[in-house]
């Protein structure tokens, strides 16, 4: 197990590694580093397009070192931090809808997702891709959007889905029932009558 | 009940399937979940950035104690001249005398939308809650192993198993075809989970279980109840919502819902449907032309469906 902590620094400890309180208190905080990637990755899939998901993870491993006392072990820290990224970026997702509301984002939507280094073309399909993809989520109910991104996107099984969220597996399977219903409809909304016009 | 059925197959996973849509949103699933994955010098930017947070905490505390010692300050500032003011008028203000509250509660009188009996040409087809969701051949793919995670002892309890007692309800109504008794397992379903999350679910079920026994008026007030929102109301549901508005003669209504049906695809078993409700829809309005073109669209869909000889004859009729 790492024992550095110096990703959730102390007051006053700069960059520097900070001491350790408890042995405890250590194995979670290399816990959290271990899902770092996972906190990101989560925080990019359920935010989009738009979602600064670094400064997402940065409040929620805030968060977290504010909490680490009450963590009783490592069992408990993925579904904590699942639960808790969503929660921040749903004030994001709040906050990023009230600026475009106030017209106050003009940054292209897109240019916070591109993870890899593609060709311009790929990019211009990926983005697309990406973009419609949470167009269509957005109009999901937020419990929805979050099963149907946990499967298909995370690839999630049921079963993880409902240990991670806190519910049963055939709750879990209606509500992605339920998702998978209300996207097609959506989808079908959104696209099927832009391909008609554009084929009149 | 789940434990025994495979796992649903996902979208992102089909290659090719039978509905070219699926296909395509699966694709774009894919494309997201790759452009979405984290490379390392992500993560080392991250955990870099993360050593920040306590200056940048630092300068967001330092903000909230300047807006906080400000609001303190004004509210200081406004109860001082509060005072002031009241000092002044208190002497020739008479404090008025304490009367108690009057009591103001009324029964609440519940209205119960009235609807002729209707006769409806086809059941309620709404799916189950687990149907779509477990297709029987669908390969258990899990593309990430994730680590077997018990459950976090800090968060609430987990629910008591509705879905389990909705899966009874909906197996007398689908299987034993038994709509009494799956009325009686939806009065306990309601009784043990008044708030269940299932309850648009078990609303439909009792809808559907009301048509089996005929009891067709009792159906459309438990359909209008459910919103534009609710996850619950796909398109058989909000069809079969329309017809029965059309039996009880409230064709605006009925013709939205037809709308929004036909938006999503009119040629298929559906989209047929809804044509013919709303050309019939559009015949009582007196919109001839329009019901025309719904009921030729209709035939050209579906010309050996049961309502096919109905509509020829309406046609027939319009010449």
């Amino acid at each position: 197990m790492e024992r550095e902590v110096s990703f959730l620094p102390r007051p006053g400890a700069g960059f520097a590694p900070a001491e350790p309180e408890t042995n405890d208190a250590l194995d979670v905080a290399a816990l959290f580093r271990a899902h770092e990637r996972t906190a990101l990755r989560w925080a990019r899939r359920l935010g989009g397009p738009g979602i600064d998901a670094e400064d997402v993870v940065q409040e929620v491993f805030l968060i977290a070192k504010r909490r680490l006392h009450t963590f009783e072990g490592p069992d408990q820290v993925k579904a904590w931090l699942f639960l808790t990224t969503e929660k921040v970026v749903l004030t994001a997702r709040r906050k990023q809808r009230l600026r475009r509301w106030l017209s106050l984002s003009s940054e292209a939507a897109t240019t916070t997702m591109g993870a890899q280094q593609p060709t311009p073309t790929e990019a211009l399909e990926r983005n697309r891709d990406v973009e419609n993809v949470y167009r269509v989520l957005n109009r999901l109910p937020e419990r929805l959007r979050r099963v149907l991104v946990l499967f298909e996107i995370e690839g999630l099984s049921t079963l993880e889905i409902a240990e991670l969220v806190g519910a049963k597996v055939p709750t879990v399977r209606v509500w992605l029932f339920r998702a998978r219903e209300r996207f097609l409809e959506e989808h079908q909304r959104l696209f099927d009558g832009r391909a008609e016009e554009a084929s009149k | 009940m789940s434990k025994h059925l495979p796992e649903p197959a996902r979208w992102a996973d089909r290659q090719t399937s039978e509905r070219a849509v699926e296909t395509t949103i699966g694709a774009a699933f894919r494309r997201v979940a790759q452009v979405t994955e984290p490379t390392d010098a992500e993560v080392a930017k991250v955990a870099r950035c993360a050593r920040e947070p306590q200056r940048r905490a630092s300068v967001v505390a330092f903000g909230w104690r300047v807006a906080f010692a400000a609001v303190v300050l004004l509210s200081m500032g406004g109860a001082v001249a509060a005072a002031l003011h009241f000092r002044v008028r208190l002497p020739v203000v008479e404090s008025p005398t304490p009367t108690p509250p009057q009591e103001l509660a009324r029964p609440r009188v519940r209205h119960v939308a009235e609807v002729s009996p209707p006769a409806l040409a086809e059941p309620l087809v709404v799916p189950p809650p687990t149907a779509e969701a477990l297709p029987p051949t669908a390969p258990h793919s899990v593309r990430r192993a994730a680590p077997a995670m018990s459950r976090p002892s800090a968060l609430p309890p987990a629910p008591p198993d509705e879905a389990d007692v909705l899966g009874g309800v909906f197996k007398d109504l689908r299987s034993s075809g038994d709509p009494a008794a799956a009325l009686r397992g939806l009065d306990d379903y309601e009784r043990r989970f008044p708030e269940g999350a299932l309850r648009s679910e078990a609303r439909i079920a009792r809808a559907e279980a009301l048509l089996a026994l005929d009891r067709r008026g009792e159906a459309l007030p438990l359909l209008d109840g459910l919103s534009a929102t609710d996850g619950a109301l796909t398109r058989n549901v909000r069809l079969t919502r329309a017809e029965l508005r059309v039996e009880a003669d409230r064709c605006v209504e009925a013709t939205r819902d037809f709308d929004i049906v036909l938006a999503a695809a009119d040629a298929d078993a559906a989209g047929a449907r809804a044509l013919y409700g709303r050309a019939s829809c559009r015949l009582r309005a007196r919109d001839i032309s329009a019901a025309r073109a719904d009921l030729e669209r209709y035939l050209s869909v579906d010309p050996d469906g049961a309502l096919a000889s109905a509509a020829r004859r309406a046609l027939e009729s319009l010449r």
